[in-house]
C-alpha cells in the first residue's frame, strides 16, 4: 500500500489531463443520451403509442363495422317507410305541386272547384327533422254535401299520412241547404328539396 | 545473501510511469464507456426497426380498413337519422286526429227532427284536445228535449269512439273493468245489475274498480254542453204537422290521446 500511494501521487500536467478526460467524458455523456439515445427512445415510445392506438382502431373498427352491418339489417323498414315517406314530396316548390294535387284529389271525390292556398311556412323544432318543413294550408271546397265530405276526408287521412287536418269549418249554403260549404287548415310535412 | 543489481532501474521507472499514466489509463475507460455505450445504442437502434416495421405494418392495416369504417360509421350516423327521422313522423302521424270518424259520429248523431248548420272544429295545440262548436236547428213538440236528445247521443258516440274498452290481458280482468266502466254510466238498480257481487274474485274486482275510475276519467274528458238553447217563433212543417223550433249551439271539447291512455296498466298477476 506504502508503495502504491507514492505512484498514484499525480504530476500538475497529469492532473491538468485527467481534469480534460472528465470533462471529456461528461461532453460525451451529454451527447449520448441528448442526440443520440433520448431521440431515439422518445421515437420508439411514439412509435409505440402510436401501434397501440392504431391497434385498437383496428379492433374497433371490426365492432363498427358489425354494428353498421345489423343497423342496415335492422334499419331495413325504416328505410323503406322513409323513402315512403320522402316519396310524397315531390320535387319543386310546394306551392307548385300541392294545389294541383289537391284539386285533382277533391275532383275524384266529386268536389269540384277547389282551391289551396299556403298560409304559411314554418320548421320543425325536432332536430329529427331539419330536413322538413311544415306546410299550412287553407283548403275551401265552395259546395258539397255532407256525406261526399266524410268520404273525402276518411280519403284524405288515409292516403296523406303526413297532412293532418287542424281546422275544420262546415256551414251551410243559405241559398242551397243541402250543401255546405267547407273549409279545411291542413297543416303537411314536406321534405326540403 | 546474494546482492541485485539492477542496471536499467531508470528505464523500468520510466517504463512503469508510462503504463500508470492516468491519461492514458481515462482514455481506455473512455473507450472501454464509449464501445458499452455504442453497443447499447445500436441494441436499441435494432428493437426501434423492429418496432417501425411493426408500426408500418399496422399503418398498412389501418389503411385499408379506414375507408370502410369511414363509410360504416357514415351510414351508421344515417340510418340513425332515418331511424329517427322516421319514429318522430311516425309519431306525428299516430297522433293526427281523423275527422272523418267524428263527422261519421255526428251524422249517427242527428236525427230527423234536427239539423246541422254549422260546425267548427279545432284540434288544439300541444295535444290538448279537439272542440268543435256545433250550430243547429231541432224541430218536435218539445224541441229543446229534441235538442237535448241529440247532445246526449253525440257525448255516447263520442265516448264510445274515442273511450276505447280496455285491451283484454285477463279475461277476468277484462270482464271486471267491461262491468264497472259500463257501471259508470248508469245508477240505481241498474247499476247492481252491471256489477254482480263477487267480492271473493279479486282478479274481476280489480278489474271493476280499474273500468269505473276509467269511465269516470272519460267522463271528465268529454263535455257536450250547451252553450245556447233558445226556441223559435218560426214553426216548421214535419210530416204535415206544425213543429216548434229550437236553436242551439253546442260546444264539443275531448281529449282522444288522453282518453285513450286513461286506461290503467294491465293488473298484476294474483299473489298465490
Amino acid at each position: 500500500m506504502k508503495n502504491l500511494i507514492p505512484n498514484l501521487s499525480l504530476s500538475k500536467d497529469q492532473i491538468q489531463k485527467l481534469a480534460l478526460s472528465s470533462i471529456g467524458f461528461v461532453v460525451l455523456l451529454y451527447v449520448y443520451f441528448s442526440f443520440f439515445l433520448g431521440p431515439l427512445n422518445s421515437s420508439r415510445d411514439s412509435m409505440q403509442t402510436s401501434i397501440n392506438g392504431l391497434q385498437v382502431k383496428v379492433a374497433g373498427s371490426k365492432n363498427e363495422m358489425a354494428k353498421a352491418a345489423n343497423l342496415e339489417k335492422q334499419a331495413s323498414a325504416a328505410t323503406t317507410r322513409y323513402a315512403a315517406l320522402t316519396n310524397l314530396s315531390p320535387e319543386g316548390a310546394p306551392i307548385a305541386w300541392f294545389p294541383p294535387r289537391m284539386k285533382t284529389f277533391f275532383s275524384n271525390q266529386q268536389i269540384e272547384k277547389t282551391t289551396a292556398r299556403l298560409e304559411n311556412s314554418v320548421p320543425y323544432k325536432d332536430a329529427e327533422l331539419s330536413k322538413w318543413v311544415r306546410h299550412n294550408w287553407i283548403i275551401d271546397l265552395p259546395q258539397t254535401d255532407f256525406s261526399t265530405l266524410g268520404k273525402a276526408v276518411a280519403e284524405l287521412e288515409n292516403s296523406e299520412p303526413l297532412l293532418s287536418i287542424n281546422h275544420l269549418n262546415v256551414h251551410a249554403l243559405t241559398e242551397d241547404p243541402q250543401f255546405q260549404q267547407v273549409n279545411l287548415t291542413v297543416a303537411t310535412a314536406i321534405l326540403k328539396r | 545473501m546474494a546482492l541485485h543489481l539492477n542496471l536499467l532501474h531508470e528505464e523500468i521507472r520510466e517504463q512503469r510511469q508510462r503504463q500508470r499514466d492516468p491519461l492514458k489509463i481515462g482514455m481506455m475507460v473512455l473507450g472501454g464507456l464509449g464501445a458499452l455505450m455504442f453497443l447499447y445504442y445500436m441494441w436499441n437502434a435494432y428493437q426501434t426497426l423492429g418496432i417501425r416495421n411493426r408500426l408500418n405494418a399496422v399503418q398498412s392495416d389501418w389503411s385499408k380498413v379506414e375507408p370502410k369504417v369511414t363509410a360504416a360509421q357514415k351510414r351508421s350516423a344515417e340510418l340513425n337519422g332515418i331511424i329517427s327521422t322516421t319514429k318522430v313522423l311516425d309519431g306525428m302521424i299516430d297522433s293526427r286526429f281523423f275527422w272523418a270518424p267524428f263527422l261519421e259520429i255526428l251524422s249517427r248523431s242527428v236525427a230527423l227532427n234536427a239539423q246541422i248548420t254549422s260546425i267548427d272544429g279545432t284540434v288544439l295545440d300541444d295535444n290538448r284536445g279537439v272542440s268543435v262548436m256545433i250550430e243547429g236547428l231541432a224541430a218536435g213538440r218539445e224541441p229543446r228535449a229534441a235538442a237535448e236528445e241529440l247532445r246526449q247521443l253525440l257525448f255516447e258516440q263520442i265516448v264510445q269512439r274515442y273511450i276505447p274498452p280496455y285491451p283484454a290481458v285477463n279475461p277476468k280482468y277484462d270482464e271486471g273493468f267491461k262491468a264497472g266502466y259500463d257501471s259508470a254510466h248508469v245508477s240505481g238498480p241498474a247499476r247492481a245489475e252491471i256489477a254482480p257481487n263477487r267480492h271473493d274474485d279479486r282478479i274481476f274486482n280489480d278489474g271493476f274498480i280499474a273500468g269505473t275510475a276509467a269511465a269516470d276519467k272519460a267522463n271528465k274528458e268529454v263535455k257536450v254542453e250547451f252553450k245556447t238553447l233558445e226556441d223559435l217563433d218560426t214553426l216548421v212543417k214535419i210530416g204535415g204537422t206544425n213543429m216548434a223550433m229550437a236553436h242551439f249551439s253546442l260546444s264539443v271539447s275531448f281529449n282522444p290521446s288522453a282518453t285513450a291512455s286513461a286506461a290503467p296498466p294491465p293488473a298484476k298477476a294474483p299473489k298465490k
